[in-house]
């Protein structure tokens, strides 16, 4: 009966199906906004569903070039890492905790999050195109800049998590970096709170690849980049892990920042509003920036978000130290 | 019908090529995706790389210096595709016919 129960977890709900399901759900609602914002009707709800079944029927072809091993191990490593993060943030949600299971800490999800940026990078260097090469050389230089900023403002959110729970004293020192603790709190209501919030905000843009960093992308110079050799059944692949990724970071920011999505039939419709929330203002941000060069985007995140976050570190110490929430 | 074609039919993502074309069919062709005619209703998209395309939109005369990579174009892109050959110049070698 257990091992039933866990694997209806894993495979229906919160697991494959109920994400992928939102996840092309979170595809149409950036296309049909995207749309709206340029005065179009955009695409039917089903277009993502349609795009993915139509790809999965093609052929899929492998280039001469190409290292065949790592050319397709790339997008299943890429897409089985995105599926993990997305259950265990909808878990820290959605399953009720006990105290032996481990559902999972900030670093976990870190680590979790940087590897389809790395299965990305190693997809496009096995593919043995130009284009895809600089694509790839771009997708490193991304993560190399915004990772530091990313880091950091998690570090904020750390911190500011911390004193709440020394205050409230139910929770052990063990449990800090625990997602459902942080969950509990909303730290985007203060200084350094918020400004770790539009940091990292910025960061999950550039790592969906939304436009002012869809650098590696960059479908008007580079033609498409990192995926340009892959068709058929792989680039569903990949579609399927940027629409996961669309589900599982702006999730992820809402659990660090504003408080989860909790549980009871309020809190889960308030928590879908905060989600709707910020991915609605990833879009916008898409849609009013141009793409930026790649020495703007490693300027902007090391020299701008850096000490931002750093002000905002010291401020959250602050906070602490003095007892002022609000700092 | 066969699902992989009903599937192709809701979201056919076009590669555009150009064989020579004086520039007006291409213009044709992406003044459908600006927003008075919005083709991403049907699922249209303009796409980068034939490898991700399902139409080849070719304009021009078939120059013989464009007929290789016309040629190159068509074995990239994965199978099942279509051809659409646009404007006169295309269709019919229009205004070069005795040239």
């Amino acid at each position: 009966m257990e091992f039933i129960r866990h694997l209806v977890w894993l495979l229906i709900f919160p697991g494959f199906v109920f994400t992928v399901v939102v996840g092309l759900y979170a595809c149409w609602v950036v296309r049909k906004v995207t749309a709206l914002i340029h005065h179009r009707i955009g695409p039917p709800v089903l277009q993502p569903l349609y795009d993915v079944l139509k790809l999965l029927g093609k052929q899929t072809m492998i280039p001469e070039a190409a290292n065949k091993i790592v050319f397709i191990a790339a997008p299943v490593v890429g897409f089985a890492s995105v599926l993990v993060l997305s259950i265990l943030l909808l878990g820290v949600d959605f399953i009720p905790s006990q105290n032996d299971m481990f559902l999972g800490d900030v670093i976990v999800a870190i680590y979790l999050m940087v590897i389809p940026s790395l299965a990305l990078i190693l997809g496009s260097s096995a593919s043995g195109s130009p284009h895809a090469a600089i694509g790839a050389s771009r997708e490193i230089k991304l993560v190399t800049s915004y990772e530091l900023a990313l880091v950091m403002a998690f570090i904020v959110v750390i911190i500011k998590t911390a004193t709440f729970q020394t205050v409230s004293d139910t929770v052990g020192e063990v449990h800090l970096l625990s997602l459902s603790s942080i969950a509990e709190h909303a730290p985007v209501f203060s200084i350094s709170g918020l400004l770790a919030f539009l940091a990292a905000l910025l960061c999950i843009q550039a790592k969906l690849g939304f436009t002012p960093f869809d650098i590696p992308e960059a479908e008007t110079e580079i033609a498409g980049g990192v995926l340009i050799e892959y068709s058929g059944a792989l680039l569903a692949l990949w579609k399927l892990m940027q629409a996961i990724m669309l589900v599982a970071l702006p999730l992820f920011l809402v659990i660090l920042f504003m408080g989860g999505i909790g549980s009871g039939i309020g809190s889960i419709l308030f928590g879908i509003g905060k989600y709707v929330l910020v991915l609605v203002l990833l879009i916008l941000i898409k849609n009013t920036n141009p793409r930026m060069r790649i020495d703007q985007a490693l300027k902007f995140f090391w020299f701008y978000c850096g000490p931002v976050m750093a002000l905002a570190i010291v401020l959250a110490m602050l906070g602490n130290v003095y007892d002022k929430w609000w700092l | 019908m066969n699902w992989k074609i009903w599937s192709l039919k809701k979201s056919p993502w076009v590669f555009h090529v150009n064989t020579g074309a004086c520039n007006n069919c291409d213009i044709e062709v992406v003044n459908c995706l600006t927003p008075k005619f919005d083709v991403e209703r049907f699922g249209v998209t303009l796409v980068g790389s034939p490898r991700h395309a399902d139409a080849l939109l070719v304009t021009g005369v078939v120059t013989a210096q464009a007929a290789p990579r016309l040629i190159r174009a068509y074995q990239q892109t994965p199978k099942p595709c279509v051809v659409f050959s646009i404007g006169a110049c295309a269709c019919g070698t229009g205004i070069f016919r005795k040239g």
